[in-house]
C-alpha cells in the first residue's frame, strides 16, 4: 500500500476513533472515552509520520503543516493534561475542538507543497513545531475558558495554557527569525504574516500582564483568552485556506 | 505631581492598554501591507528614511499607521523602562531582607523587560542604519564600496528523484571572487548559507515572480541584528525559567 494511502486512511480512522470517543464522552463512559481517544491519537500519529515520507523523501514540513498537525498537538496536550490532572470528564471535553479541526483537515487537500530551497533547514520545521504547539495551547486555553465561563470553576487552569502557549510562541518567533535571516537576510519582514504574528504576540503579552491588574478577575481573563484565540484563528489558521490552491504533490 | 506622572507613566495599567493598541495597530498594518504591496514591499529593501523619500512621502494616507506604531512603541518603551527602573530600585532597597532565590525570582520580570527594550532598540537600529541592497545575479555586481565582486560560476541543481519531485529546484550555488584593495578571496553562496565579508553579509534569495530561478543577492549590514537576537533569546530563556518557577511557588502556597 502506498504511504499516501496509509496516511489518508489513518487520518480517517483517527477521526472515527475520536468520534467514538466523543459519543462515549456524551454517554459519560469514561473508560471507553479514554480508550477511543488513545486509539485516535495512535492512528493520527501514524498518519502524520507517513505524511512526512509519502512523496518519496522525508519532508518534515509536511508532518508539521498546520491544518494536520494542529489537531495532533491538541490531542497530545490533552493526553499530557490527563497525566497531570484527574478531571477526566472536563479534560476529554477537548475531543470537541479536536474533532472540529480534524474535520477541516479531512476536507483539506492532502498533497504536499513541494519543498523549496529556502525551507531546507532545520529551523523551518522547528518553527512550525513551536508555532503549531503554541496555537494548540491557545486553542485549549480558549476551550477551557468556555468551560470556565460555563460554570466549571475547576477549568481555571486555562491560564497555564495561555502562559505556555505564549512561551512556545515566543520560541517560534526566535527560531522563525533565524530562519528568516538565513533565507531572506532579515530577522523581520514587512509582510502580512510577520505583522500578524507580532500582533498576536502583543495581544498575548497584554494577557500576561493581566495578573497584575486587580480589576481583571478570572472571568474577564477567560473572555480575553477567547478573544485572543479568535485573533489566532483569523490571522494564522485562516491563512491555511489561502494555501489550498498551491500546487501540491501526491495525496 | 511629578511623582504621580512618573508613577502613571510606569504603571502596568498603561502597559496593558499600550500592548493592546500596538496589537491592533499591527493588525491594521498587516492589511495595508497586504493591499498595497507596491508601497510596502520595498520597505524590506531600503532603510526607513530612504524608503520614506522614495515611497512613503507620496502616500501619506496609506502610511499613517507607521507613525502611530512608532508613537505607540516609543510610549511602550518609555513605560517599560520606567516600570523596570522603579521595580529594580525597590527590589534593591529590600535586597538584604529577602532570600537570594526569592530576589532572583522577583527581579526576573524586570530582566525580561530589559531584554524586550534591547530587542525593540535592535529593530529601530536595523530600520534606520546599516546597508541593505538586493541585486539580481549578473556578471557585473553592484557591491558596496570598496568591495568589488565578480561571479565565477553559477549552477542550480534540480531534484532527479523521487519521481514526484523531478524537475523541482533543489539548490543553487554561486562562486564569487571578492576583492577589496589588495585582498582577494573566493566565496561560495547558496540558499540558506550566507557568508560574511568585511562586515557585510551576503545572502542568496530569489524573486518568486521571475520565470526561471530569479536569483538575487542580498547584501546587508545590520547593526541591530545582534541586539534583536540577544534580546529575544534571553527574553525567552528567562520566561522559561520564570513562569514554571512562579507556578510551582503558587501551587506550593
Amino acid at each position: 500500500m502506498p504511504l499516501s494511502t496509509v496516511s489518508v486512511t489513518c487520518l480517517y480512522l483517527a477521526t472515527g476513533s475520536y468520534m467514538w470517543s466523543f459519543v462515549s464522552f456524551t454517554l459519560r463512559r469514561e473508560r471507553m472515552t479514554e480508550i477511543c481517544f488513545f486509539g485516535g491519537f495512535l492512528f493520527h500519529t501514524i498518519s502524520q509520520i507517513s505524511r512526512g515520507c509519502f512523496i518519496g523523501i522525508f519532508t518534515p514540513n509536511a508532518i508539521f503543516e498546520g491544518v494536520f498537525f494542529l489537531p495532533w498537538c491538541l490531542a497530545f496536550l490533552t493526553i499530557c493534561l490527563r497525566f497531570i490532572k484527574n478531571k477526566t470528564h472536563l479534560i476529554y471535553s477537548a475531543v470537541i475542538p479536536i474533532l472540529l479541526f480534524l474535520l477541516v483537515a479531512l476536507l483539506y487537500p492532502k498533497g504536499i507543497v513541494p519543498p523549496s530551497p529556502q525551507v531546507q533547514t532545520v529551523f523551518s520545521p522547528l518553527f512550525f513545531v513551536f508555532e503549531v504547539l503554541a496555537h494548540a495551547c491557545f486553542c485549549l486555553a480558549a476551550w477551557f475558558s468556555i468551560c470556565y465561563l460555563y460554570h466549571r470553576k475547576d477549568a481555571a487552569f486555562f491560564d497555564s495554557f495561555v502562559i505556555w502557549g505564549f512561551i512556545l510562541y515566543s520560541i517560534a518567533q526566535v527560531v522563525g527569525a533565524i530562519w528568516c535571516y538565513l533565507g531572506w537576510a532579515s530577522l523581520f519582514n514587512w509582510s502580512e504574516r510577520h505583522l500578524q504574528s507580532a500582533s498576536i504576540w502583543c495581544f498575548y503579552a497584554a494577557y500576561i500582564h493581566l495578573r497584575f491588574l486587580s480589576s481583571f478577575d478570572m472571568k474577564k481573563k477567560a473572555w480575553f483568552s477567547l478573544a485572543a484565540f479568535a485573533l489566532v484563528l483569523f490571522f494564522s489558521y485562516l491563512s491555511h485556506f489561502r494555501e489550498m490552491n498551491m500546487p501540491r504533490l501526491g495525496g | 505631581m511629578l511623582q504621580r506622572i512618573w508613577k502613571f507613566c510606569g504603571s502596568v495599567n498603561v502597559t496593558f492598554y499600550l500592548l493592546l493598541l500596538v496589537s491592533f495597530n499591527l493588525a491594521i498594518a498587516s492589511f495595508y501591507v497586504k493591499f498595497y504591496p507596491q508601497i510596502f514591499r520595498p520597505l524590506n529593501n531600503f532603510l526607513l528614511q530612504d524608503w520614506f523619500n522614495l515611497y512613503g512621502q507620496n502616500n501619506p494616507d496609506k502610511i499613517w499607521w507607521l507613525w502611530t506604531m512608532f508613537g505607540l512603541l516609543l510610549a511602550l518603551g518609555f513605560n517599560t523602562g520606567i516600570c523596570t527602573l522603579d521595580r529594580i530600585r525597590n527590589l534593591l532597597v529590600k535586597r538584604h531582607n529577602v532570600d537570594m532565590r526569592v530576589f532572583l525570582l522577583k527581579i526576573t520580570p524586570s530582566l525580561i523587560h530589559m531584554c524586550f527594550l534591547i530587542m525593540l532598540s535592535g529593530h529601530l537600529i536595523s530600520m534606520i542604519s546599516g546597508f541593505n541592497k538586493r541585486i539580481p545575479v549578473s556578471s557585473e555586481l553592484e557591491t558596496p564600496s570598496p568591495i568589488q565582486a565578480q561571479i565565477l560560476d553559477q549552477h542550480c541543481d534540480y531534484f532527479k528523484s523521487p519521481e514526484l519531485l523531478k524537475g523541482h529546484l533543489d539548490q543553487c550555488t554561486l562562486s564569487f571572487k571578492l576583492h577589496t584593495g589588495g585582498e582577494e578571496v573566493v566565496k561560495q553562496l547558496s540558499f540558506l548559507n550566507p557568508f560574511t565579508y568585511q562586515g557585510f553579509s551576503f545572502h542568496l534569495s530569489r524573486d518568486k515572480k521571475a520565470r526561471e530561478e530569479g536569483l538575487q543577492i542580498i547584501i546587508k549590514r545590520d547593526p541591530g541584528l545582534k541586539f534583536i537576537l540577544f534580546g529575544f533569546t534571553f527574553l525567552v530563556l528567562l520566561m522559561l525559567w520564570y513562569f514554571p518557577k512562579l507556578q510551582k511557588n503558587t501551587k506550593g502556597g
